[in-house]
């Protein structure tokens, strides 16, 4: 099997840079520019042509094959002073994401200090296109130099939202920057208004037209036996057509008389075929024409690769010791071979003749030697670690097992690292049949729905898998590494449906995978087993377990180190553990570099403002916000947006409720961005939690209908929506219904031994009931919750039920056992009403936001308190007694009274109404 | 699928084209297109729309992108004329 990793023989080139930031692979070859050859003509009256209109923001060069469009644009990039970029675009850079990250990578190449925008959008195929073009705007804007990018070949690009980036470009484009397209094709982009503008600079077929001067040039760098009338007609036959006049040229120089080349130029349709036949192919030697035949299969290629292909069909006539001549000769003869890089070590064909060899080598190779060819390029790109190209030929190969195998090779390397983006791309690429019914493809694709948060799916694709397994021959060796997959995504699963008990699929999965080996489905299995232990009350066994897996391996494995963190962290949220979180969390976010794990960083920092905000230090809670702005489109997207969450709430209860606002605003976006339907969904139900914090009744109810209360089951997030959905139903007067949510959420807490979920369900019970005089019950609650609470350090959770709350723990001070901690959490809410004695809304109780008089309720009200009598009322508002009647019955039914004395009462001691100075 | 481009090149001079394609193609095509001369809704007895075109292209580029616009707005190509004509004769007007 090919190693993964980069050996002391890997060729010197640059054939392949990770970058850093996006996981996007770059290859550098695609980065170069042709490299202009001795015996090319050089167009100077073209190149003055495109040094002068740079100061336009766009060049555009549409002609069709064979006009020099490249080779042109090169010699001009020579000449010029500016600093430069090329890409030559092929299919790939259809997807946002990959287009992107090559273009940080011309960035990078130029700045290679210099921090780009672009850096930080990662998974760009699900963001909008105007983000896109707004970032690169933005990072053009920000260059100290003058930039050229030539983009080669944009007619590959076929995909709509890569043009409507480019149209975003051109719309507001950045004084520092030229594009130039090179296309076969006009492009579908906007550009009549820039042509209207004259701010459009073309290029056509016409205007890139060999002139008599410039193929009399040709010949006689070419040495070409031609007289000067025949070179005037050719160009005229050929219209001027580059290729034509060049290859009609070198036929004459090969011999083929003048009359020969004119009648084939003249017969449309097989020019180019017949004098690429006449002039190139016939008289070749056999080997040189198999060598060529064999390298137009490839979309790139170099001397090694050539050679492993070569030895893999064993062909007399193509020795691997003589690839390198071959390959030299091929370039002396002109035979349109394009050189990728400096170094001379990859090279590519020009389309025309890459098309006309690629039908011979169809005819020529019979399937099973093409099927050889195309698996042993794969295996070479897989030993230089190109992935992508491994599995573009293990593909082509048509051999659907055989590309499995390749991509099984590299998978859990790249799901170890946290690449899932990648993955989830790589495993896409896939036809669909194929996906359905590969055992191993399922096996991932549920995982990527683990990542993705759709359970749906991943029901759906395990449901498949199962019946593969059902299949599968056990005994097979080569399957039990699968077994042992299937089995690990299979725990995570039951967890997610409550089976805690069901040890089946955990037990099966650790028997079968080593543990000395990183295997991201044998970490999953580890953790998930173990939450379920604690979920059944038996969270020692669990920790145990956990440490037990990883203790010996993390001492000398940082990997292992840091997935041991990452699961005792997950513990330690369920657990309530709050003062391991924030050394815990530390440890973990040092470790790993956002770039390299970007999915454990944000269990780290989230673990951190988890603790800082419980224990009420709140100036603290967001210190990584920029960073996690910086890398959102990273890792795990709900780690982020519960993240987020936690910035927003701190700045909530610092009064911050514009920062607030604006947190949620970006999670927002960035769940559009994603396009995670169940993410856009928790959103909003993080927006109702606002508007309820903030009093908004009607603005909750309004984002409530787009609201998912329950994305996933309650979990060890601190924002937990199912208990938004209660305090809205409170809020909405469905008392009953939300008592029975409330109720069966504190059953749960306490049956799954979610302390994070139960600690907070017990303080809303509490002070809801505190708020319904239903003294006991509301004892009772903040009783259990005293106990719990008592070593886990949530003060924050206190202080978010306000006065009612601070009532509720007065009352209790009285027992002496915990006298100690209510004494704390008091001190603590008196130190809150000190630090923002401006902020009304901060310590609100879920009394005042439960019961809401109306204007008109509440004037009556103090109207009553002031001692008026109900016709002194009626007369003094202009109104009818009824409608005195009728408002002061409506606020009893509100405040849960039936007179006069206990409305008055229970109102002043709410706060709802303001004592006048009485009717005298 | 979107036009092909041929390998060799047909024509390098202007040329005058009438195009029939299904539906009706939005007045958002000249931000993309400005060679358009004539653009006409065509209401066919079935009631599906259909839109004349008349345009006027450089070459065989500006003319295979122009329909592959038109292809990618899900308008399929019904007919496709060279103004011969338009060519061949000078007197015909601009």
């Amino acid at each position: 099997m090919p190693t993964l990793k980069k050996t002391a023989s890997t060729p010197t080139h640059q054939s392949l840079s990770e970058n850093p930031i996006m996981d996007i692979p770059i290859l550098h070859t695609k980065m170069c520019k042709p490299t202009v050859g001795k015996d090319m003509v050089i167009r100077q009256s073209i190149i003055d042509q495109l040094e002068s209109n740079l100061s336009l923001p766009i060049t555009l060069i549409s002609a069709n094959t064979g006009c020099g469009k490249s080779i042109t644009t090169s010699q001009w990039l020579d000449q010029t002073k500016h600093k430069y970029g090329w890409l030559s675009i092929d299919e790939e850079h259809n997807n946002a994401a990959v287009l992107l990250g090559y273009l940080v990578g011309i960035l990078k190449e130029q700045w290679p200090s210099k921090h780009f925008a672009l850096e930080y959008l990662k998974n760009a195929d699900n963001l909008q296109p105007a983000v896109i073009s707004a970032t690169l705007l933005n990072d053009l804007d920000d260059l100290d130099e003058y930039f050229i990018l030539v983009l080669d070949d944009y007619h590959q690009i076929k995909e709509g939202k890569i043009h409507e980036i480019i149209d975003g470009v051109l719309r507001y484009p950045s004084s520092k920057f030229h594009l130039v397209l090179l296309t076969q094709i006009d492009p579908p982009l906007k550009l009549a208004r820039l042509r209207a503008q004259f701010r459009l600079h073309e290029l056509r077929m016409k205007d890139l037209a060999f002139s008599t001067d410039e193929a009399l040039t040709l010949r006689s760098l070419i040495v070409a036996d031609a007289q000067d009338d025949q070179v005037e007609s050719l160009v005229n036959f050929s219209e001027g057509w580059v290729t034509g006049v060049s290859v009609g040229l070198m036929g004459m120089l090969k011999g083929i008389s003048y009359e020969k080349v004119v009648q084939t130029l003249q017969s449309h349709g097989s020019l180019v075929s017949d004098l690429l036949d006449e002039v190139v192919l016939r008289g070749l030697p056999l080997q040189s024409v198999k060598f060529l035949e064999l390298t137009s299969l490839l979309d790139r290629f170099a001397e090694d690769l050539i050679k492993t292909m070569a030895e893999a069909i064993k062909d007399s006539d193509l020795p691997p010791s003589e690839i390198g001549e071959l390959i030299k000769n091929a370039r002396s003869r002109n035979l349109f071979l394009i050189p990728l890089d400096v170094s001379g070590t990859w090279f590519r064909y020009h389309h025309i003749f890459k098309d006309l060899l690629s039908q011979r080598s169809a005819k020529h190779f019979p399937p099973i030697v093409l099927e050889k060819l195309y698996k042993a390029a794969s295996g070479w790109f897989e030993e230089e670690e190109l992935l992508e190209e491994a599995l573009t030929y293990a593909l082509r190969s048509k051999d659907m097992d055989f590309a499995i195998r390749v991509f099984s090779r590299f998978r859990i390397q790249l799901l170890n690292s946290e690449q899932f983006h990648r993955l989830d791309r790589l495993t896409n690429r896939f036809p669909e049949d194929v996906r359905q019914n590969s055992f191993e493809l399922l096996i991932n694709l549920a995982m990527m729905q683990n990542h993705k948060v759709n359970y749906m799916g991943m029901q759906q694709y395990l449901s498949r898998a199962t019946v593969l397994y059902n299949e599968l021959d056990k005994g097979d060796d080569n399957k039990s590494q699968l077994v042992g997959e299937y089995h690990g995504i299979s725990t995570f699963h039951s967890y997610t449906l409550g089976d805690f008990e069901k040890h089946f699929h955990g037990e099966k999965c650790l028997a079968i995978l080593p543990a000395d080996k990183p295997n991201f489905f044998r970490e999953l299995a580890t953790g998930w087993y173990a939450f379920a232990q604690q979920a059944c009350g038996r969270a020692q066994t669990g920790m145990e377990r956990l440490v037990e897996e990883y203790q010996i391996l993390a001492n000398e494995d940082t990997y292992f180190k840091m997935r041991l963190l990452g699961g005792r962290l997950i513990f330690h949220l369920f657990e309530g553990n709050t003062k391991y979180l924030y050394p815990e969390g530390s440890s973990l976010a040092k470790m790993c570099l956002p770039e390299k794990y970007p999915g454990s960083w944000e269990i780290g920092i989230y673990s951190m403002a988890y603790h800082t905000y419980l224990s009420n230090q709140l100036e603290v809670v967001s210190i990584f916000q920029n960073d996690l702005r910086k890398h959102r489109y990273a890792g795990r997207p709900f780690w982020v947006v519960n993240n987020f969450f936690l910035y927003s709430l701190a700045n909530m209860a610092s009064g911050l409720w514009q920062q607030a606002e604006h947190g949620i605003t970006e999670c927002e976006e960035l769940a559009e961005e994603l396009a995670m339907d169940s993410m856009k969904g928790l959103v909003k139900a993080f927006r109702v939690e606002y508007h309820l914090k903030r009093n908004e009744e009607e603005k909750a109810v309004k984002a409530s209908t787009l609201a998912n209360f329950e994305p996933y089951p309650p979990l060890f997030y601190y924002f937990i929506p199912q208990l938004t959905q209660v305090k809205l139903l409170f809020h909405t007067r469905q008392e009953r219904k939300g008592e029975e949510l409330l109720q069966s959420l504190v059953e749960i807490g306490r049956s799954r031994h979610n302390k994070n979920l139960l600690i907070q369900a017990l303080a809303l019970q509490a002070t809801h009931y505190s708020v319904k005089e239903d003294t006991t019950r509301a004892k009772n609650s903040l009783h259990e919750l005293l106990t719990i609470s008592e070593s886990t350090g949530h003060m924050r959770v206190f202080l978010n039920h306000g006065h009612a709350m601070e009532k509720l723990l007065r009352e209790m001070q009285v027992t002496p056992s915990n006298d100690t901690q209510i004494s704390q959490f008091l001190e603590a809410f008196e130190k809150e009403r000190n630090a923002h004695p401006a902020n009304k809304n901060l310590m609100n109780s879920p009394r005042t936001l439960q019961i809401k008089l109306s204007g008109r309720e509440s004037e009556i009200l103090s109207l009553v308190t002031q001692g008026f009598k109900n016709d002194e009322i009626a007369e003094k508002l202009f109104v009818s007694l009824d409608t005195v009647k009728k408002h002061l019955y409506r606020a009893y039914q509100k405040l849960h009274v039936d007179n006069r004395v206990s409305a008055i009462q229970k109102a002043q001691s709410l706060g709802l109404i303001i004592t006048g100075k009485g009717r005298s | 699928m979107p036009v092909d481009f041929p390998t060799i090149p047909k024509f390098v001079n202007p040329g005058r084209y009438h195009i029939r394609v299904t539906g009706k193609v939005r007045n958002e095509i000249n931000d993309y297109f400005e060679g358009i001369e004539k653009l006409e809704l065509v209401n066919t007895k079935k009631g599906i729309g259909e839109t004349k075109l008349t345009i006027h292209v450089r070459d065989q580029a500006e003319l295979i992108g122009f329909i592959n616009i038109l292809y990618n707005w899900q308008h399929a190509l019904k007919k496709i004329r060279l103004d011969e004509a338009k060519i061949n004769s000078n007197n015909i007007k601009p």
